[in-house]
C-alpha cells in the first residue's frame, strides 16, 4: 500500500495545480489562433506545445541542474535554455542573420526618411520601460526587458531579457509574440483615430529600382556606423547586416538559401519551445505578468501611435508627402505592421499601394530596436 | 531609479534619432556619387556619340563628293 502511495505521489495528476490548468487553456488558446487563425504560427504553436511540456507535472523538462553532479537530472529545454539564451546567448543572433538574409533595403535606400519614422516608434519602448519603473514591482532591468516590447521584434526582446531579466524570458517573448500576432487588431482604430480621411489618401510616388551597387554599401555603412557607435548591439546588428549582404551580393546563394531557411527554422523550433517551457503557471501567474501584458500593450500602442504623429509632423516640411498609415509600420513587427498600413490604405482607395512604402519604416523599426537594446544592455549595470 | 530611467529615456531617444539621421545622411551621400558615377557614364556614351555621329556625316558628305566626281 505504501508502495502505491508513493508512487501516487511521483504522478503529474497528483502533483497538478490549477495555475497549471489556467496554463493548459493558454497553451491551446496559442495552438487555436496558431492552426486556425494562422496569427504567427511559426512562434505561437511551438510556444503553446513548450508551455504544455512545462506544464506537466514532474517531467522537469525544463529543469536546468549545474550543481547537484547528479547525472541526466536536468531536462532538454533546461539545457537548451541555459546555453543558448542564459549563458550565451546566441539563438537570437542566429535568427537574425537568416531574417538579414530575407530583407530588401529598396524602399529605405529610396525614401531615406523614413528611417526617423522607425526612430519615432521606438518611444514606445521608452513609456513602458517608464511605467514599469513607476510600478515599483520591477528593477530597471526588468523595466527595460519589458519595455523592449514595444518595439515588437521577437528576437531582440529575447536577447535583452536573456541578458537582463532571465526569470522574465517567457513571459516577455510571448506577450511580446502575441502582441505581434495581434497588430490586426490593436493598430487599425489607432491608425483612423489619428489620421483623416484625405491623409489616409495620399499616394506616394512609386519606388525606383536600387542599384546593386547601393544594396550592398548601405548594410556596410550601417554596420560601422551602428556598432561603432553602439556595441553592445553588434551581435544583433553585425549578423542582421551579414545576412543581407550575403544576400545582395549574389555570389553566394546557397548561404544565403541556409540562413534564411535552414538555420532559422532549427533556431526558431529550438527557441520557440524553449521559451514556451519557461511558462510554468505558479511561476508567471501572478500581478507581474498582469502589469507587463498591460505595459506591453501601451508600448505596442505608444510606437504605432508615435510613427504616425511623427509622419503627419514631417508632411508639414515636406513636398512630397508621406502617408502616415505607413508610420506605424516602424514598430518593425515585419512584415504584419507594413501588411496592416497598406491594407487600411486600401480601404480608403484601392489604388493606393503603401505596402512597399511602409516595408522601410519596418525595417528601420528592427534597427531602431536592436540599438535601443544595446543602449539598455551598455547603460544597465 | 527614476533619475536613471529619465537619463536614459531622454539618452536613448536622441541617440536612435540621431544615429538614424545619420544613417539617412549616407544614404543621401552614396545616392549622390551613384548618380553622379552614372551622369558621367552617360555624358561620355553622349560624347562618343557626336563623334560617330561626325565622322558618319562625314563619311556620307565624301560619298555623295564622291558620286558627284563621278557623275562629271
Amino acid at each position: 500500500m505504501d508502495i502505491f502511495i508513493d508512487w501516487i505521489k511521483t504522478t503529474g495528476i497528483y502533483n497538478l495545480s490549477w495555475e497549471n490548468l489556467v496554463m493548459f487553456a493558454l497553451a491551446f488558446f496559442f495552438m487555436y489562433l496558431a492552426i486556425k487563425k494562422n496569427m504567427e504560427a511559426y512562434e505561437l504553436l511551438p510556444i503553446g506545445l513548450g508551455i504544455i511540456i512545462a506544464n506537466l507535472p514532474m517531467a522537469g523538462m525544463a529543469v536546468f541542474d549545474s550543481g547537484s553532479g547528479i547525472h541526466q537530472s536536468s531536462g532538454i529545454f533546461g539545457v537548451i535554455f541555459y546555453y543558448t539564451l542564459s549563458f550565451w546567448n546566441i539563438l537570437p543572433p542566429i535568427i537574425f542573420l537568416g531574417l538579414g538574409a530575407i530583407t530588401d533595403f529598396t524602399p529605405l535606400i529610396n525614401n531615406p526618411k523614413t528611417l526617423l519614422l522607425g526612430a519615432a516608434a521606438q518611444i514606445g519602448i521608452f513609456v513602458s520601460f517608464w511605467g514599469a519603473s513607476l510600478t515599483g514591482y520591477f528593477t530597471l532591468k526588468e523595466a527595460a526587458s519589458i519595455g523592449i516590447i514595444g518595439g515588437a521584434d521577437g528576437p531582440t526582446t529575447i536577447f535583452l531579457t536573456s541578458s537582463l531579466a532571465p526569470d522574465l524570458l517567457g513571459i516577455t517573448a510571448v506577450i511580446a509574440y502575441s502582441y505581434m500576432g495581434a497588430v490586426a487588431f490593436i493598430q487599425p482604430p489607432i491608425m483612423k483615430l489619428l489620421t483623416t480621411k484625405s491623409e489616409r489618401n495620399i499616394i506616394m510616388k512609386d519606388l525606383n529600382p536600387v542599384n546593386n551597387k547601393l544594396k550592398i554599401l548601405f548594410p556596410n555603412i550601417a554596420m560601422f556606423l551602428i556598432i561603432l557607435i553602439v556595441p553592445r548591439s553588434a551581435p544583433l546588428i553585425s549578423m542582421f547586416m551579414i545576412g543581407n549582404i550575403l544576400k545582395e551580393s549574389n555570389v553566394v546563394p546557397r548561404l544565403v538559401d541556409a540562413a534564411s531557411n535552414e538555420l532559422i527554422n532549427l533556431s526558431t523550433i529550438f527557441l520557440m519551445l524553449t521559451i514556451g517551457t519557461q511558462l510554468n503557471g505558479p511561476k508567471v501567474i501572478n500581478v507581474e505578468t498582469l502589469l507587463i501584458l498591460g505595459l506591453g500593450l501601451i508600448a505596442f500602442a505608444v510606437g504605432s501611435a508615435s510613427g504616425i504623429l511623427l509622419a503627419k509632423i514631417m508632411n508639414l516640411f515636406l513636398k512630397q508627402k508621406i502617408n502616415p498609415l505607413i508610420g506605424s509600420a516602424g514598430v518593425s513587427a515585419v512584415p504584419m505592421a507594413a501588411r496592416i498600413s497598406h491594407h487600411i490604405g486600401q480601404e480608403e482607395n484601392p489604388n493606393n499601394y503603401l505596402l512597399s512604402h511602409a516595408m522601410g519604416p519596418n525595417v528601420a523599426g528592427v534597427i531602431g530596436s536592436a540599438v535601443i537594446a544595446g543602449l539598455f544592455l551598455a547603460l544597465i549595470p | 531609479m527614476l533619475n536613471k530611467a529619465v537619463d536614459l529615456t531622454i539618452f536613448g531617444i536622441t541617440i536612435s534619432f540621431l544615429l538614424l539621421t545619420i544613417l539617412i545622411f549616407f544614404i543621401v551621400i552614396i545616392k549622390y556619387f551613384d548618380k553622379k558615377l552614372n551622369n558621367s557614364k552617360v555624358v561620355k556614351q553622349d560624347s562618343n556619340y557626336d563623334k560617330v555621329l561626325a565622322a558618319s556625316v562625314a563619311v556620307t558628305l565624301i560619298e555623295s563628293e564622291l558620286e558627284h566626281y563621278k557623275s562629271v
